[in-house]
Parts: C-alpha cells; structure tokens; sequence
C-alpha cells in the first residue's frame, strides 16, 4: 500500500469540496443524478484499481467502504418510502389511504415519492463522494492536511483512527476470554465486565502511548510570544465570535435582509480564521512528506474549480435554473440545461486520469 | 555519560521511595544489562534516565542525576529526547501513524528538523536497522521483530547518545527477540551508543554486555559491575550460570561454548541415575485425542495440516514451534473456540465441536495469551466469585481462598486486579479457570514477560496440578520450562506435527529445542541442573541451587 | 394475546374508514382573502370528514398557495396567489417569511369569524380545525407575527354569502330553505361523480376581482351558484343569477364607467353605491363618474334567498408613468384551474361573479415582482415547445451517453 498519494491532496480536497456544492445547492433531479452517476463510475474505477493492486483486505481503502455505500443505498430506499408515506401533498394523486389512518392516512401522491427520491439521492451523492474521498486519501494523509493550529488534535485523530482495530482485535480476545470463563453473554448486563475489560485495555495503552509519545518528544516547538500578540490574539478572537454569533442574529432575525447577516457570518469566520492562521504559525514544526504536483492535478483542480465557481454563480445570480421542487404549485417537471448538465459531469474527470495499479510494493 | 548521585525517588502516594540514595556511574559507550525482579524498580529507574519520572508520573525528587551533561528533572522528556530515546516493552503502544516512514519522520517533525535533513536521516536509520524494504509497509502489517526494530529506528532519526530500552523482546518470540538483540549490539558496536537494557532473557545477552545493573528490590541497592561478578552474587539466572554457581566454576561461563570445557572435566564423574521409563499408559484411553485435524482461515491459509496427537490423562506436554506453526490454532480447537474442517477431536471424552464453549470450559481451563483480557472484576476475589456464577457454581469463599493460596497470592485477596504484576495477574487468571477443578489445563504461551523466578513458580504450579493427576497441554517457547517440568514434548511446524516423544529424548536430539544443560553435556540424561546435581558423587556437597523467594506483598 | 389485540385494532381502524367513505354529509366552510392591494378572493370549500386543518382549507380551494410544510408550527402559508394577485414569498427559493424583520413581518394573518367579527387566531393553519359552516379569513398586511397581532384584516363576509347553500344535501337534514331550488342535472358537476371517494371535494368558485370584461361565458353553468352542492332532488325554482358588470373598472379622476347589470329568478334588486340602498330593476345599466373609489353592490332578492355582487370602481391620478395599473392576465385564463389533474374535475364557472368587497387598488401594479406562480417553467412560444423540449432532451441523452463512454473507458483502463 502506498502513501503517496495518486493526485495530491490539494486538489482532491477541491474537488470533493466541487462535488459537495454542487450537490448541496440544488434538488433537480437530473442534474444529482448525472452527478451520481459520475461518481459511481469514478468509484467503480477506484475498486478496480484497489483490486489489483493486490492488498489485503484490512487495507483496502474503496472496499471498507463497500458497506456503507450500500447502507446509503438503502437509506435511500427507505427516505422515499418515508416520504411517500407521511406526506400527503400533490396533484398526482397515485392512491389513497383511508384517511383516518394516523400519518399515513390519506393521498399517496408522485410529487412526495420524487421529493423522497431527490432527497435520498442528495444523501447518497454526498456519501459516495466521502467514500471516494477517502479511498484515495486515507484518514492519515487528510490529517496531515490540517494547518498548524489543530496539529494536536489532527495527531490525537490520526492515533485514534489506529487505535480502532487493535482496539476490535482486543475486542475479539476479550470475548474469547469471557467464554473461557463459562460467562454466557445474552444482555447488556452481561456484555457490561466486557466493556471494563476493555476500557482498562484502552486505558493501558493510552498511557503507554502517552509515554513514548512525550520521550520522542511529540507537542513540537513552540515558540514563545509577546505579551502585545497574546493581547491582540485574544482580541481578534472574541471580535470573531462575536460577529459569527452576530451574524446568526442577524440572519434569523431580518429575514427580508438575508445578506445583512451573511456578510456578517463571512466577516467572523474571515477574522477567525486568520486568527487561528497566526497561532498556528507558532508552532514549529516541519512536515517530511512532499506531494508532487502533477500536470494530472492540474486538469483535476481546474475542472473542480470550474464546477465551484460555476455552481457558486448560479445560485448567486440565477438560482432558478438549479431550482426543483415538486409540490404544488411548482411543477412536477424538472428543467434541464444541457450546458449545465455537462458541468455536472465533471466529477468524473479523476477516473479518467487515473493511472492504472503499480505492482505490489513498488513506489508509484 | 550517565551520574547519579544520592538519587532518590518516590512515586506519588507511596510510603517508601523506589530509588534511595543511588549513586551510580555508567561510562559512554556501554553496553549496560538491567536486570532484576519484577517490581524491583529497574522500570522506575530507566524512566529517570530521560525524565519520565518525575514529569510523566510526578513524584519526588531527591539528589542529583546528569545525563550527557544534562539534568532529566529541570529538562522535560521532550528536551532530553534528542538525547536519550526510549523503547518500550509493546511496539504496538507506540506508533502514532500508519506507514513506517511516517512513524520515523514523526519525532523529527516535531523538532521541526528542516526536510532534507529529515529525509537523509530516514535512509539512514533504514539501512541501521535494514528495514530498509519494510519502508512503504503499513506498520499494523509488520512481525513483533520488525515492528520492534521499527520502534528504536524512530528514536534514532534523532541521533540520540543513549538508548534505553524496557524489555523490548519480552512480548517476542525467540526469533523476533534474537533479531532486536542484534540490531542493538550492532548499535553499540558500529555507533557506540550507550545502551541500557532490561531483559529478561540473560542467556542471550549476557555474554555480550559490558555491565549489568543488577536490581534486587526491597530496598537493596543495586549491584552494578562486570557479568561474572554481578551473576556470581545474583540469585536469579539461566540454568548454565546456575549450574556453574553451584558448581563452583571459575571465570563463570556465560555462554556453552565457555561452559563446555567445565563440562568435559566434570562428566566422567557423574554417576546419572537411570533414565526413568516412558509412563506406561496402562490401555487408558487418551484424554486428548486429535486425530488428522485440518483447519484453513477464511482467507485461504491452511493453518493445521493433518493433526494427529495423543495426550494421556496426567501427563504434561509441551507443544514447541515458530510462531505460526498452527500452535495457538490447535489448542483453541480443542476448547471450541475453532471448528476444524476436517477431522476428529475429543477432549475429556467430549467432542469440542460440537459443545458449547461455556460447557466444556468446566472441565477444560484455557489461559490465553493475554491473560489480563480475562480480569474485569473489582477485586482478586471477586474475580473467583465471578467465576463460579459463571458456571453456575455456588458460592463458596473459604474453597476461593484455598486456590488463591495454592497459588500463593491469597495475600492479594482484596486488590485490584489492575495493581497486580504480570506474574500475578497471570496466576489470577489461573486461578479463575481452576474455579471448577477442571480436569485439563491448556495454556498458551504462558511465559511471556515473566522472569526466573515466576517461571520457577509456575512451573511449580504446573507440576502440583499434573501430580494431582490433570492433563496438561503448553503452547511454549521456553525450551527451559519444558525440560524441566514436561513430561512429552510436540514439535510443530507449519501447521503439522513434525516429531512428538518424551522430553528428554526430543530435546536432546534437537539442535535448537535443547536445553542449556543438554548442550553442554549432549546426554539425553542431563536436561536440567538438578539432574547434574543430583548425579554428582554422594560425597560431593549438593548446594541448593538459591532462588529468590517469591515477592513480597506490596 | 398480542395477535388478537393486534387483530382487533386493526379491524377498528378499517370500520372506521369504511364509515368515513360511506359518510356521504358533506360540510362546507368560507374562506376570504384579502391581498396586499385590497382586492378580495373568497372561497367555498366542501369537505366530507368532520373537520379540516386551516391549511387543508386554503389548499381545497384551489388558490395558488405555497406552504413550507415543515416550520416550527407546523404548516405556514407564504404565498398566495389568485389570478393576477400574488403575495407572499417564493418559498424555498426565499425565506417563508421573506420580508420579516424579527417579529415585525407583513405575512399572511389568519384569522376565524366569531359572531360576525374576526378573531385572530391563535394556532396555526395546520393545527385548527375547520368545521362546518366555519369562515377563515387571511390577510396579507404588516403586523406582528409572534406578538398575534395584525394590522389588517380581511372584510367581514357571513358564511351565507360565500357558500349559497340554498339546497339541502340528500343525507342532511338541513332546514335552510323551505323549498328546494331544482338543479337541472345537464350541467357538469364537479362533485356528483366524486361522492364515494372518502376524500374531500373542492368546490371552486372563486374568481378575481380584476375580471377583464368579456370572459368567456360557456363555461358557465346557469344552474351553478356559487359554492352549491348539486342535489339530486329536484328544485322547484331555478337559483338566483346575477351577471353584474362594470367597465372599465379603472378611470383617471373624472372619468366615468359603466355599470350594467342582468339578474335572473330574482324578485328584487338594490343598488348600493356607497350612499345607500336603492331599488333598481332587474336589469339595467348606469354610468357612474365617482370622484374617489367606489364599490357598487347589487343585492337580488327573493322569497327563500339572496345574492349580493360588488364591483369597485378605482380612479387612478393622472401619471406620466406607464405603469400599466391592470396587470396582464396570466397568459391562459384559468391556468390552475384547469391544469390540475385532479379527481375533481376542473370547476366550470370562471365568471360567476364574486363578492367584493374592494378596497382601492395601489397605484401601482399589483404583483410587480412576482410573476404568477401557476407554473415556473416558462411558457413557450408556441412554435418553439417543441424545439425547446427536443434540446433538452437531446441534450440530457447525449450527456448520459458522454458520461457511460467515459466511464466505461476508466473502467476498463483499470483492469
């Protein structure tokens, strides 16, 4: 298995951002769906790739996440069921229920069951395109993407991802070890000296962890810092909260000036990042991996960033052509832009350019 | 290189300190053994070394101590460990990320070392411990050995002048632990690092290091000098070097080669009584049968070829092999844990395929490797009482306390399982798979991490409970504790049984399985210092080879 | 013991709707709306289970309305629109409550008629429930939304004369009238072919005040009152009609119109100009030349029942702006009306007059950033649907295409 990565991290991280947006700010059906599709191809090509390359299972990044692409599948059957079933709202009336039925008395109508299938399928397209994020980056690559003010916390998650199947395995010896003792496990009661066994497990290595993390010397450098920066630091980072919370106000509160409050939230969120850019600056530490950047990359940030902004516009300037709603008095027919459509098909472009596996155990 | 002058240190919370008044002088470039009972203190002391104790366990701090010019106490563990690098016993406990050349760039990272340097340090350090193909591995994939050495490559990228290492080979297998040794007595040769060590294994060790530091505990103050000298004085050590204690060898052999010559002076002396008949089994049916047993994992590995293997009712036998030659495998068929593809199995007169676990373990006790993933409960005695509700027992304290103390830790009846050492919490789990006086004991690996003396014991343990007339199945890579106390002896290898006899005869045509004693004598009827002993002439004085009693409650 | 008390609810629940579906009582209640502007759409809803939710209502009665069905209480009203008026927000692309600043909003307010006055309400559209003979009343205007308070309410109409109940229903025993007026069955109904379908029923009736003044009369059904049951049983004398008209309904200051008028089955007729009631015949015309907005009610009378209509003159300032003041008439009459699928078949009458009671009209135009809602997808020139649709389909095919080629193609780069 390789850490290097196939596309660097960067450019993966915008397009998955790309594909995030552009899931998130529209329902039209056609255009997710076209989305989807892209991604399962994409997806597809990922397994394959895994396949071949001939890794055991445990490391097999799109395989682990096999089961629960499929449990959003499910979902989604079920969202539409649901849907169908609780809203009764529509001029396509399909069939009824008696309408004494509590909650799903009453008509079953088209424009329920296609708002339960567009809302599952945003569910899905945002699940899948997790899966592939993270098939290609594995957990320890992302963390290492996180800037300097939350290295703490990206190495406690990198410990914690690690921790997760010695913590199974020592799961599995625990239970082994309760039926060697002739304990018989039928309820919770019963699973409770298990749980202990294992916190006292955890508890260990924490500790043993914990020690040979400070004698190699693990919290990095940090640079001491004036009295005047300590001061603005903490200034700068109540103004940002303030406007951030400000910002909320003002958003739910004037309702007919929804830009009042979002240009607040921005202003806060602008301030409070470049805060936590400037406390992360104190903290020396270097980083050995080097991503290369690639003319591959370059294509893949290209085409992602066309779609953001291309996304981002059209909600700005012309949201109803992203616009679908079916119920009443909206139409149940959903427009479609081949131009537009096209945009949606940019996700695919990584599988594309997606070379092919190296054999085992060499450097890509 | 390292002081410490009237050093003193107390944990938090105790009434003694652990180290007192500790004056000692370790030169650069040595090669140091550490070694003594468990809960002596050598742990405590090797954390001092680069400031664990007192800044990760707080405590009490008196004299001085100055490492490589630096003073452990003011400094924090991060500003010594460009000095000092610390491996711990679990390699599993230490890493941080997923593949081996991030775990070595992770201490550089946070020294902010520049990028090329880190990167020129890597090759390096990947070349020292020529792990150099394991690069791109992810390190949960990794062998003990390797994940070991992968251990003290990552406080190399440093370039530390010591090393200090707490029992890194004791949760290794033989193979793995000869691997780490070498690496580290290249370190020593090639870099002259300073290099304390505490090991259990003397045998391995001992005739390459320059000192030992010998930790007696209560309150003794530590020997520390040449080998030969700190052995002569120190009760616990391999058969070789007791048998030269006792017999008053001199310049104390350490190694075979250097026993060999006493050897040949003294053979023709002996008069060895006969060697004992195999035990007749006088028509019993077996109490273990395995009858070509074959089992295959689920991801296509046949771990058990064809199994075939009888053990008598009171009869101890020693199952030996590498690490996954099919041992762990076979025993856990044998409680029900595993279901074979194929072939028979009876233990006890039950069919552990088609029992139920909870059933058979009534008459079948099973400690697992990891005999702390058994303890749960609040106290020692709890434990016990768990136990028999398990089983559906009913309670019955006054028969817990005769088992603890058969074992010998009724003294311990009110602990926490959790403030127990390994040893104790291994005759812990003992005692609560013997709740139900079972009729067959298997045990895997139970000598992992345990030192003579607790081997001693159990060994002991073992015995009564065979003379009692149980049958008892090891999983073992201590070819000591099999001769001593065995009766047959299995040897398996990938996943078949390659020879099967009584001890001594197995041992001493091996090459690898033989005991010390058996090397140094090549006689089938010399397995053990006791049967030297015992064969010496009548007039000879028999000293009684010392051993340590066993620890004193806390 | 468990399948039987599972088996018994369940037969419960099953009688249950099987009594509702064989429940053939249907009961009716008024709706008035009143727009930012001060035009008037009521309605007549019909509905066969005991009660409905507020919201139920406003959705039975065939008016544009967008809901967001999952606010913090429970169901809100955002837009309505009828005809060429419209007020609210366009939910979900704006807020639902788009122009609130806090609590001070101009929303729509919901209000009951309690003995002839409106009350406020205090639960929201989709928690009250409506019963027979029950007015609702929404209006849109600034108020307080969280306080309950509203500074606007709509014009107080009786249920009488929203719903003409002039005939009993088969099943009731209602003792409106003395005399059953007959119903001469030619006439489409939209209900009669409804009655076992346990859901129910619109009845729409309402048209908008803006009514250009040559509607198309064939949809009118002579024997269709406003919001009448069609009974069966034959009526011994045909319901009351009043065509009531007044052109143009828009003048500069000055200017004058024309009322005329045509009432039919009806004894007597009042005139009411603002000043007062007078007698006029049943039909006639006038020419009225107020000099500020004025509502013209024209009441017929008879023996066993009454029908007022009113129509409201607005005089518009002289302006340089082009502002046209009549909003154009959506492109199809009755868009909404007539498109729905739904069981009921599309109500028949578009021009029976309503009540209004008017307000004048702004001056300027009454909807002037909201494009009616009927349906989002813009209308096509008539040529051009089918070229439009061809694109769009073509288009989606050969993206689809596109999009399995290249996929494959990275699949098979794969193996």
């Amino acid at each position: 298995m390789s850490s290097h990565v196939v596309f660097h991290p960067y450019a993966w991280t915008l397009w998955l951002a790309a594909g995030m947006t552009a899931v998130l700010v529209t329902r039209n059906p056609l255009y997710l769906l076209i989305l989807l599709l892209a991604a399962s191809f994409l997806y597809a090509a990922l397994l394959r790739r895994a396949q071949n390359s001939q890794e055991d299972a445990a490391h097999n990044r799109p395989m682990a996440w096999k089961t629960i692409v499929r449990l959003a599948l499910f979902l989604w059957a079920f969202t539409i069921l649901f849907n169908a079933l609780t809203v009764h709202v529509g001029d396509h009336v399909l069939f009824r229920l008696p309408a004494s039925w509590p909650i799903v008395g009453g008509p079953i109508t088209l424009e329920a069951i296609i708002y339960g299938f567009v809302t599952g399928l945003n569910f899905v397209s945002l699940i899948l395109l997790f899966a592939i994020y993270n098939s290609v980056l594995g957990p320890h690559t992302i963390l290492r993407m996180i800037p300097g003010f939350a290295y703490q916390t990206g190495v406690a998650i990198s410990i914690a991802i690690s921790f997760v199947p010695q913590t199974v395995i020592a799961w599995g010896e625990i239970r082994e070890a309760q039926r060697l003792r002739g304990h018989k496990v039928r309820g919770l009661r019963d699973a409770l000296p298990l749980f202990v066994s294992l916190l006292g497990y955890g508890l260990d290595r924490a500790i043993q962890l914990a020690e040979s993390m400070d004698a190699r010397g693990f919290g990095g450098r940090i640079l001491p810092v004036g009295r005047r920066e300590t001061w603005l630091i903490r200034l700068s980072a109540v103004l940002g909260l303030l406007l951030l919370l400000g910002g909320l106000v003002v958003k739910a509160y004037y309702r007919s000036l929804p830009w009042a409050g979002l240009g607040l939230l921005a202003a806060g969120a602008l301030l409070m990042g470049l805060n936590l850019w400037r406390g992360g600056r104190r903290i020396h530490r270097t980083r050995y991996r080097r991503w290369f950047w690639r003319p591959r990359d370059t294509l893949l940030a290209l085409s992602s960033g066309l779609l953001l902004l291309g996304v981002l516009l059209l909600t700005w300037l012309q949201p109803r052509a992203l616009f679908y709603y079916p119920y009443p008095p909206y139409d149940i027919l959903p427009t479609f832009n081949p131009l537009l459509g096209l945009l949606f098909i940019l996700p695919l472009l990584p599988a594309l350019l997606l070379p092919p596996a190296p054999a085992p155990d060499a450097s890509p | 290189m390292i002081t410490y002058n009237h050093y003193t240190y107390r944990y938090p919370n105790a009434a003694l300190p652990v180290l007192h008044d500790l004056n000692l002088e370790i030169p650069e470039g040595a090669f140091v053994l550490v070694m003594g009972p468990s809960g002596a203190g050598k742990s405590t002391f090797l954390r001092t070394i680069n400031g664990l104790a007192p800044h990760f366990y707080g405590g009490v701090v008196g004299g001085q101590a100055i490492i490589g010019g630096r003073n452990p106490v003011e400094e924090s563990p991060r500003g010594m460990s460009d000095l000092v690098g610390m491996v711990f016993q679990d390699p599993e406990s230490s890493f941080v990320v997923d593949v081996v050349e991030d775990e070595l760039a992770f201490a550089m990272e946070n020294w902010g070392v520049p990028q090329d340097m880190m990167r020129k340090r890597v090759e390096e350090v990947l070349d020292q411990l020529q792990i150099a193909h394991l690069r791109n591995r992810p390190i949960s994939q990794l062998s003990g050995g390797e994940k070991q050495r992968v251990a003290i490559a990552a406080v190399l990228t440093l370039h530390p002048e010591i090393l200090v290492l707490d029992e890194p080979t004791s949760q290794l297998d033989p193979q793995a632990a000869e691997e780490v040794l070498l690496a580290l007595r290249q370190l020593n040769e090639d870099l002259g690092l300073t290099i304390l060590l505490s090991e259990h294994r003397l045998e391995r060790v001992a005739h390459y290091v320059d000192y030992i530091l010998y930790w007696p505990g209560q309150g003794r103050p530590p020997l520390f000098g040449e080998p030969a000298e700190v052995l002569q004085q120190a009760p616990l050590t391999p058969p070789l070097i007791t048998l030269g204690k006792a017999l008053g060898w001199e310049p104390l052999p350490l190694t075979i080669k250097q026993g060999r010559k006493f050897a040949r002076q003294i053979k023709d002396q002996l008069h060895p009584p006969p060697l004992p008949e195999s035990a007749a089994h006088n028509g019993r049916p077996p109490a273990i049968l395995v009858e070509n047993l074959w089992h295959t994992y689920s991801t296509g590995r046949e771990a058990l070829r064809g199994v075939t293997l009888r053990v008598y009712p009171g009869e101890f036998m020693a199952l030996m092999g590498r690490n996954g030659s099919g041992k762990t495998t076979l025993l856990k068929h044998l409680v029900g844990l595993l279901r074979p593809n194929r072939g028979k199995l009876s233990i006890l007169g039950m069919n552990p395929a088609e029992t139920p676990t909870e059933i058979l373990t009534r008459a079948i006790a099973y400690l697992p490797q990891n005999p702390e993933r058994l303890l749960f409960a609040e106290s020692v005695a709890d434990e016990l009482a768990f136990s028999r509700r398990a089983h559906n027992l009913p309670p019955d304290p006054e028969a817990d306390r005769a088992l603890l103390a058969r074992l010998g830790i009724d003294h311990l009846i009110h602990q926490h399982p959790h403030d127990l050492s390994v040893g104790e919490k291994q005759r812990l789990a003992l005692a609560a798979i013997l709740v139900p006086d079972p009729q067959a004991l298997l045990l895997d690996e139970p000598t992992r991490g345990l030192d003579y003396v607790q081997k001693q014991h159990l060994a002991e343990i073992l015995q009564g409970l065979r003379n009692q007339g149980k049958t008892i199945l090891m999983a073992t890579h201590d070819v000591e504790l099999a001769a001593a106390a065995t009766d047959r002896v299995a040897l398996m290898s990938q996943g078949e049984i390659v020879v099967d006899g009584p001890s001594r005869r197995i041992m001493s045509e091996s090459l690898v399985f033989a005991s010390q004693v058996n090397k140094l004598f090549r006689d089938p009827r010399y397995l053990t210092p006791e049967d030297v002993l015992r064969a010496l002439p009548a007039a000879a004085p028999q000293p009684p080879v010392t051993l340590a009693p066993p620890p004193a409650p806390a | 013991m468990r399948p039987k008390m599972i088996l018994l609810l369940a037969s419960l629940l099953l009688a249950l709707g099987w009594q509702q579906s064989r429940a053939q009582k249907y009961n009716h209640a008024g709706l008035v709306i009143r727009f930012g502007d001060g035009s008037v759409v009521t309605a007549c809803v019909q509905f066969d289970s005991e009660s409905i939710s507020g919201s139920e209502a406003l959705r039975l009665s065939g008016l544009n309305v967008i809901f967001d069905p999952a606010s913090s209480l429970g169901e809100t009203i955002c837009k309505i629109s009828a005809g060429s008026n419209s007020d609210g927000c366009d939910y979900p692309l704006e807020d639902c409550f788009c122009q609130c600043q806090g609590a001070d909003c101009v929303y729509w307010a919901y209000y009951h008629l309690k003995n002839n006055a409106w009350e406020y309400s205090g639960q929201g559209a989709s928690n009250y429930r409506v019963r027979d003979g029950d007015v609702e009343g929404w209006a849109w205007g600034p108020g307080n939304y969280y306080g309950g308070g509203s500074d606007v309410e709509p014009p107080v109409i009786p249920f009488d004369q929203i719903c003409h109940l002039s005939t009993p229903t088969p099943t009731s025993t209602s003792t409106l009238t003395a005399t059953p007026t007959p119903t001469p069955s030619p006439s489409p109904t939209p209900f009669a072919t409804d009655a076992p379908t346990p859901s129910p029923t619109v009845v729409k009736t309402f048209t908008p005040t803006k009514v250009p003044t040559r509607t198309p009369t064939p949809t009118r059904t002579p024997t269709l009152a406003p919001g009448v049951t069609p009974s069966p049983t034959p009526t011994p004398r045909p319901p009351i009609v009043i065509d009531f008209q007044l052109a143009p309904d828009i003048v500069i200051a000055g200017e004058c119109a024309q009322l005329q008028w045509t009432i039919r089955n009806a004894d007597t007729a009042l005139l009411d100009d603002g000043a007062g009631e007078e007698n006029v015949p049943l039909s006639s015309a006038r020419e009225v030349c107020p000099a500020h907005d004025a509502t013209y009610t024209l009441r017929a009378v008879r023996a066993d029942s009454q029908q007022s209509e009113s129509r409201t003159l607005h005089i518009r300032a002289p302006s340089p702006s082009p502002e046209s003041p009549e909003p154009t008439p959506p492109p199809s009459p009755t868009p909404f009306l007539t498109a729905t699928p739904s069981p009921t078949p599309a109500p028949t009458s578009v021009s029976t007059p309503t009540l209004a009671a008017g307000a004048p009209v702004a001056t300027e135009p009454a909807a002037p950033t909201f494009q009616p809602i009927s349906r989002l997808t813009p209308q096509p020139e008539p040529g051009s649907e089918g070229r439009s649709s061809l694109f769009t389909l073509g288009g989606f095919l050969i993206i689809l295409i596109a999009l399995m080629g290249g996929g494959v193609w990275a699949l098979r780069r794969q193996s």
